[in-house]
């Protein structure tokens, strides 16, 4: 590609110690068109250089002081891009190779020949413009490459707005499938003068609003965020509490539900009600999981160790199968069929995310499973926790 | 004699519910929980028609679906599908198994969207087997 030098390419620093070659030079150059600013020494020409910062730099090589090869070194470390032709005396060949080793563009001996400068100078033009124009491609692609990246994330975006819809339909469907099958029961029970069906299809009914019910509540905990209202608490009283709200529907299902009573008191600051809920759908899961099987049994306890505490709820049911292990805390997902949200789980850990904390599992399928919901350890307050309710 | 009916859904509301339609119209409605209990329950009795779910944990409709088109055995009963997903999604996958595994699935027998229509599925039983 021919690539046209632009007349910005013209400023150029002549550093040589000769002022006969300063001057006869500058005005060569100034005669063809260049800007030319020159220094008697490579002290004087870094200076102008810092200053100036001039596209070219021509400098001879061997100088008192700072001699043309360590002036060469020090402006490429500033400005690796700034080309830089070196002058070298007749059979000064070991000192040109060095310079072009250290990224000389090019290099003319003395006495100087007109048309040899020109064309380093035309050489040195030639490749500022190429590097300009590289680099213009370089930030181009880097700005496509940006608004692709962008484009692909708001794929990403509906796509996921898309499975969360799809998902939800799903959850509506089971929901309202339920719904439709208990109705056409009462109908059918009363029209056929069974009261046992009917009886069972009032309790689909009612089964199912429950589930719709859960739904919209996950959906609204899940959608709102939110800041907690944080306050000291007591962890082995909100287990307590858990335990307490849901021994009647573990007892029902068949389930021992028991607290660990040796379990060391750990305090954290939660919104109590929050916490609660998160961790009564750790509770529920597990004694949905233990009740399929034989002597089913669920266990919370509290624990910790340095800044986290943590309530446990360990159950013996069958533990998760691999793909569920996987999936478990995405939104829509349930290894309950009718009786989960798929929601659950992801609102217990949001409700902890927000505390500053984390719901963890460990799955030791096929003799159960533990969830803990982990949360930062606070000292206990001085008064004994006093603001508990 | 009544015709017997194998009902698979991972719900049991939508189990109890087939069900209870299908005995009060004079059919024999067996149940499975899952793709992996349905076809067990396929291997040991003989069964006239299937209502299929799709999506269920451990063995999906989809799969037990396909086994049953590809087994001789079982290739000839009649099935109905009934599952919250659309017809088009059901049919999309079946095409994408197909070129995937080399082997071609008929179309199901009856398609039903949920929340099935008591009325509906019955329509769709009485012509496959009534």
């Amino acid at each position: 590609m021919a690539v046209q030098a632009p007349p910005a390419y013209r400023r150029v620093l002549l550093i040589d110690d000769e002022p006969g070659i300063r001057r006869m030079m500058s005005l060569d150059l100034q005669g063809e068109g260049y800007e030319v600013t020159t220094a008697p020494n490579g002290e004087t020409g870094l200076a102008a250089f810092r200053r100036l910062n001039p596209d070219i730099v021509i400098t001879d090589l061997k100088m008192p002081g700072i001699d043309g090869i360590e002036l060469l070194g020090r402006i490429k470390l500033m400005s690796p891009d700034t080309e830089v032709i070196v002058i070298t005396g007749h059979g000064d060949m070991e000192l040109a190779i060095k310079s072009l080793q250290l990224d000389a563009s090019d290099f003319i001996t003395k006495p100087i020949n007109d048309e040899a400068l020109y064309v380093a100078l035309k050489r040195a033009q030639d490749r500022l413009a190429l590097k300009a124009e590289l680099r213009s491609y370089t930030h181009e692609l880097e700005d496509k490459v940006a608004e692709a990246t962008e484009k692909a994330l708001a794929v990403e975006r509906l796509a996921a707005v898309g499975q969360t819809v799809s998902s939800l339909v799903h959850s509506i469907k089971n929901i309202l499938s339920g719904l439709r099958g208990g109705s056409y029961m009462v109908e059918e029970g009363i029209g056929s003068l069974r009261a046992e069906v009917a009886g069972q299809g009032l309790s689909m009914v009612n089964r199912n609003i429950r589930r719709l019910a859960d739904l919209v509540r996950d959906l609204l905990t899940f959608c709102k965020p939110r800041t907690p209202e944080l306050s000291p608490h007591l962890l082995n009283d909100l287990a307590a509490e858990a335990v307490q709200n849901l021994a009647a529907e573990a007892e029902e299902r068949g389930v021992r539900l028991e607290l660990d009573s040796s379990s060391r008191r750990a305090w954290a600051l939660v919104e109590r009600p929050a916490v609660l809920d998160a961790l009564m759908n750790l509770v529920s899961n597990a004694v949905d999981a233990a009740a399929e099987v034989e002597q089913g049994r669920v266990t919370v306890a509290v624990g910790g160790r340095g800044q986290e505490v943590w309530i446990s709820v360990a159950d013996n049911g069958p533990g998760l199968e691999p793909e569920a292990a996987q999936k478990i805390f995405q939104g829509f997902f349930s290894t309950k069929g009718a009786a989960g949200t798929g929601l659950g789980l992801m609102v217990s850990q949001k409700t902890a995310c927000e505390h500053g904390g984390r719901v963890e599992f460990e799955n030791r399928a096929p003799d159960g499973a533990v969830f803990c919901l982990v949360l930062p350890a606070i000292e206990p307050p001085p008064d004994g926790g006093g603001a508990n309710p | 004699m009544a015709k017997k009916v194998l009902v698979v859904d991972d719900e049991m509301d939508v189990r109890t519910y087939i069900s209870t339609l299908l005995e009060s119209n004079g059919f024999k409605a067996t149940v499975a929980e899952n793709g992996e209990q349905g076809l067990a329950k396929l291997k040991e009795a003989r069964f006239d028609l299937v209502t299929l779910d799709v999506m269920m944990p451990k063995e999906s409709g989809i799969k037990l679906y396909r086994e049953m088109k590809n087994d001789p055995e079982l290739s000839a009963i009649p099935t109905i599908i009934i599952s919250g997903l659309a017809k088009k999604t059901f049919l999309h996958s079946q095409k994408v198994l197909d070129k995937f595994k080399g082997q071609q699935v008929p179309e199901p027998d009856a398609y039903i969207e949920k929340p099935a229509e008591p009325e509906e599925l019955l329509v769709e039983v009485k012509r496959l087997v009534g």
